[in-house]
């Protein structure tokens, strides 16, 4: 009762704080583009989004967004949620189905940047002039390849259940001790291996040694949105848990949650948009895009996904937490965009035979 | 059509007497579908050996997909995990079906209607209902039960891994063991037992009665239960899925959907297709057993008089035993695994029942169901639930009168199509018609994403059950009405209408609402062809258990059981008149 009593100020509270800063944003002039795009938007009247329930916000998030689309840009879109398997896999239906002449299942993809390294061979996603809407937001920082847009930041950590971990590890070492054996949940996809077996990180022959020892420890595979299954005690642990948002989150919403990043993954990669060739709907979906990384749609991310957002926007909090632990440790993290990825060969070779070995438990 | 007309039309044969539209239709409607039946299992073979995406024209062909699957370790490993599980589905539900079959059919047990009510109420039930529920009581470390057990016994080790193909095929056993009990019944209830009454009255004793005379006699009808079972074991989703994927556990169902739904790239077809192969391959070799067992059942028969009923075994002190066993199959099996997911549904995370986990009781995760979803799911579901019955019952008549009414030569040919579909695990359809629809049909009619797709497979898939159902009944029928009909002028279309499916309207009426429940729960054949067009709402139940955990899942799988509950009753309600009529 005291949760739900909590989620109802919380939700009130980002009401009214949206509904105060609406005034302000409406104050902005639209851009001439972004005026056509609203028009455009409206003509298609619907978007459908297909991902996780904890990715911004499922059904009720698709609802503000619909609503504050139509407060900020006189938008009259409706926009659907439904519930997505992983990214990779939503990622991979798009391309199946664009290679074979189908609609998208999502008029917006939303992944992470190996998901759209990965998924660039396939030429999938539309061009967009986003700075021609949103000239001071869409920077060369935010958008990459005229395509993709950064909506925000990813840690690479792990998410730990306070109530039953035996202790809060430090290290990744940490966890190939014996009282974490048969406790710990990985992701069937390796999330997060491709940067850790990078050359700036660990490198292959130590994320592969450490891998093979890690498989023993590990009892199962999550999703990394799987949060009430490390709260029910099933897990103790999710290493790693792609990004860090659904720990966070958790721990935004009062529940026993730690969420462990440590200096060996003191790299950070990114969440972004795109909007598929195969879209039904795509300038609904831009419109889309373009609210969540307006100043008031980075505000609602970061209220739905644990406080973060993209970390080099003006008052971003997770930009403070990054500056602080670049302090902390005196090493700087590494910024693990599209292009990082596609660079990242080793790593991505690595990332599959991780992944093998921690699925199949070799 | 006048007296002068009819008397100058030839004298007709038996045959299929006469080539009208309606003779026209039963012939396009079976050969279409046996060609569409014959279709998937071709593609599979077909992209089994090609190299290249399917629609390439310059693809070449080769073992190569061969090679992969067989010189993966992983393979084998999932292909004995699917095998231990589906053994000890079998051993699970024939040690709980046989005896109850038995019971209520060779004992003068009190209550017999109740039984025979629940059984086929709790085969309803799916099967990811249950799995959530055995997963929050024998789960090594969170389940209630294994927490129970060692804080009375003082152990630190869980008693019960229900995360172990053991576990998984105790779960599907229990959910299968209505199946058991429905098959076996049967059997029980045809045998003559002139044989055992010998036996007693020759001094020999209960257990040597059983070993050497019921069991041999009941032998074939129980392999036949066996065999469907094993097969629905070696491709169910559901309990491995929910189960066994997130540790690590994978069977024939989850890995093919790992392969045609993978992280790391495009679908695999053609390890999933070579993989396939084999299992058709299996699933030929033991049908062919299966036949030449059924072919030496003869041996098994012996002659009595007729209307002979036998005595029925006095249980005697041993009743309220024989209850005692099957309330504990019920609540194994069913209610203890139901109110563990109504538990889960109120809970914001799931943990055992405590005064502190009362304290957090929440709807929340009724209230933050993707509605709009679920209605479409519902309203997809609904429309799925009216045309498969209908359209695969339709089929079914059109099967049996070609088969039975007709002299076609090789009529016999369309029976074993028509029967395909129980042989080959139904998943391995499933990825036929997923190509099928992808790669025959995409630039004829694009099926893939809508409910069609889902229509065929559902069709097909339970064109086996239906076309036993309207074989058998047909059997029964007399020729004599028919001929007497065609002597009159009737045409086929009048026949089938008005003569034939009178006759048959009980056994269509209960077929149609049996077919219509399993489809209203079918998940392992919509999984692996729903898109978010095409969702039924088991699929939606299974996308909230990967999307949004297992809250919100349990909170639409309870809405889904209650919405089951009428067309439940329904079923039950003619299922009861039917015996009612057949017992007057």
């Amino acid at each position: 009762m005291k949760k739900n009593l909590k989620a109802a100020a919380a939700l009130t509270s980002l009401a009214l704080a949206v509904s105060c800063f609406s005034s302000s944003v409406q104050a902005q002039e639209m851009t001439p583009a972004l005026k056509e795009l609203v028009a455009a938007a409206n003509k298609e009247r619907e978007i459908i989004v297909t991902w996780s329930a904890d990715t911004l916000g499922g059904a009720e998030g698709a609802k503000l967004f619909e609503e504050r689309m139509a407060k900020l840009y006189g938008a009259s879109v409706k926009v659907t949620w439904s519930p997505g398997r992983s990214m990779p896999e939503v990622g991979n239906e798009i391309a199946m189905r664009y290679t074979n002449g189908l609609p998208s299942p999502s008029d917006v993809y939303y992944g992470f940047s190996r998901n759209m390294a990965d998924l660039i061979q396939y030429d999938l996603f539309l061009k967009t002039p986003w700075k021609d809407y949103s000239p001071d937001r869409m920077t060369n920082e935010i958008v990459e390849k005229d395509t993709f847009v950064k909506i925000q930041t990813a840690y690479t950590g792990f998410a730990v259940s306070n109530k039953y971990a035996p202790y809060i590890p430090k290290s990744l070492e940490d966890l190939l001790k014996p009282e974490w054996k048969g406790k710990v949940a990985t992701t069937s996809y390796g999330a997060g291996f491709e940067m850790l077996s990078s050359t700036d990180m660990w490198g292959p022959d130590k994320t592969v040694e450490w891998a093979k020892a890690f498989s023993g420890q590990v009892s199962g595979l999550l999703r990394c949105s799987d949060m009430d299954r490390l709260l029910s005690g099933e897990f103790a642990a999710l290493v790693t848990d792609c990004g860090g948002t659904s720990a966070m989150q958790a721990i935004a919403d009062g529940y026993p949650m730690t969420h462990v990043i440590t200096p060996e993954t003191a790299i950070v990669s990114f969440f972004y948009v795109a909007v598929p060739k195969n879209s039904a709907h795509p300038n609904a979906a831009r419109l889309l895009s373009v609210y969540l990384l307006s100043d008031e749609g980075q505000r609602n991310i970061s209220k739905m996904r644990g406080g973060m957002d993209v970390h080099f926007l003006p008052n971003s909090k997770t930009g403070e937490r990054i500056h602080k632990l670049e302090a902390e440790w005196g090493k700087k993290f590494v910024n693990a965009d599209i292009d990082w990825q596609l660079k990242n060969e080793i790593g991505n070779k690595t990332q599959r035979i991780v992944k093998d070995i921690l699925t199949r438990g070799k | 059509m006048t007296m002068d007309a009819t008397a100058q039309s030839p004298i007709r044969t038996p045959v299929l007497q006469r080539f009208d539209r309606s003779t026209l239709l039963i012939f396009v409607i079976v050969f279409s579908l046996s060609l569409l039946i014959l279709t998937f299992p071709i593609i599979i073979f077909w992209l089994s050996f090609r190299i290249g995406r399917p629609i390439d024209p310059n693809a070449t062909y080769s073992f190569a997909h061969y090679i992969k699957v067989f010189g993966d370790p992983f393979a084998y490993k999932v292909l004995l995990n699917t095998l231990g599980f589906a053994l000890t589905t079998l051993v699970v539900s024939l040690s709980f079906g046989l005896p109850c079959a038995w019971l209520v059919e060779r004992t003068n047990l009190p209550g017999k209607p109740i039984l025979y009510t629940l059984m086929t109420i709790g085969l309803l039930l799916p099967g990811f209902a249950t799995a959530m529920g055995w997963l929050f009581l024998m789960h090594p470390r969170i389940g209630i039960i294994n927490a129970m057990l060692k804080s009375f016994l003082g152990l630190d080790f869980p008693i019960f891994n229900i995360t172990s193909i053991i576990g998984m095929g105790w779960v599907e056993g229990l959910s299968l063991t209505p199946v058991a009990f429905i098959m076996t019944a049967a059997v029980f209830r045809s045998m003559d037992l002139s044989l055992e009454e010998s036996a007693q009255m020759s001094g020999a004793d209960f257990r040597t009665i059983t070993r050497r005379i019921t069991l041999p006699l009941a032998w074939p009808g129980i392999l036949a239960a066996g065999i469907y079972i094993f097969t629905i074991g070696f491709a169910t989703f559901d309990v491995p899925a929910i189960i066994g994927w997130s540790n690590r556990i994978f069977t024939f169902s989850t890995y093919m959907v790992t392969q045609l739904s993978p992280d790391d790239g495009l679908p695999q077809y053609g390890p999933a297709t070579a993989l396939s192969t084999l299992v058709i391959a299996m699933a030929g070799a033991l049908s062919f057993w299966y036949g030449r067992l059924q072919s030496r059942a003869h041996r098994y028969q012996i002659v009595t008089g007729k209307g002979y009923r036998p005595r029925l075994i006095e249980l005697g002190r041993a009743a309220p035993l024989a209850w005692l066993f099957l309330i504990s199959y019920f609540l194994l099996s069913k209610l203890i695994p139901l109110l563990i997911v109504i538990w889960a549904s109120i809970l914001p995370y799931f943990q055992p029942p405590s005064i502190e986990a009362l304290s957090l009781l929440t709807l929340k995760h009724f209230n933050s169901l993707p509605w709009g979803l679920v209605l479409e799911g519902l309203k997809n579901t609904t429309i799925l639930v009216f045309l498969t019955p209908s359209v695969t019952l339709i089929c079914a008549i059109a099967f049996s009168w070609l088969v039975l009414r007709s002299k076609i030569p090789g009529r016999g040919f369309f029976d074993f199509v028509a029967f395909l579909p129980h042989a080959i695990p139904n998943i391995v359809f499933g990825i036929g018609v997923l190509l099928f629809a992808l790669y025959v049909m995409r630039g004829i009619a694009p099926i893939f994403g809508t409910i069609w797709i889902l229509l065929i497979i559902f069709v097909v898939g339970r064109l086996s059950y239906a076309t036993r159902m309207t074989n058998g009944t047909m059997m029964q029928i007399h020729k004599d009405l028919e001929e007497s009909a065609q002597m009159s002028g009737a045409s086929t279309g009048t026949i089938l209408t008005r003569i034939i499916g009178p006759l048959l309207r009980p056994t269509l009426i209960y077929a149609w609402l049996w077919i219509a429940l399993i489809t209203f729960r079918e998940l392992t054949l919509a999984v692996l062809l729903t898109t978010r067009d095409n969702m039924t709402l088991p699929v939606v139940v299974w996308s909230l258990w990967v999307a949004s955990g297992f809250g919100q899942a349990a909170a639409l799988t309870l809405i889904l059981l209650v919405i089951m509950i009428p067309i439940v009753w329904l079923y039950w309600w003619v299922a009861r008149k039917m015996s009612l009529s057949q017992a007057g």
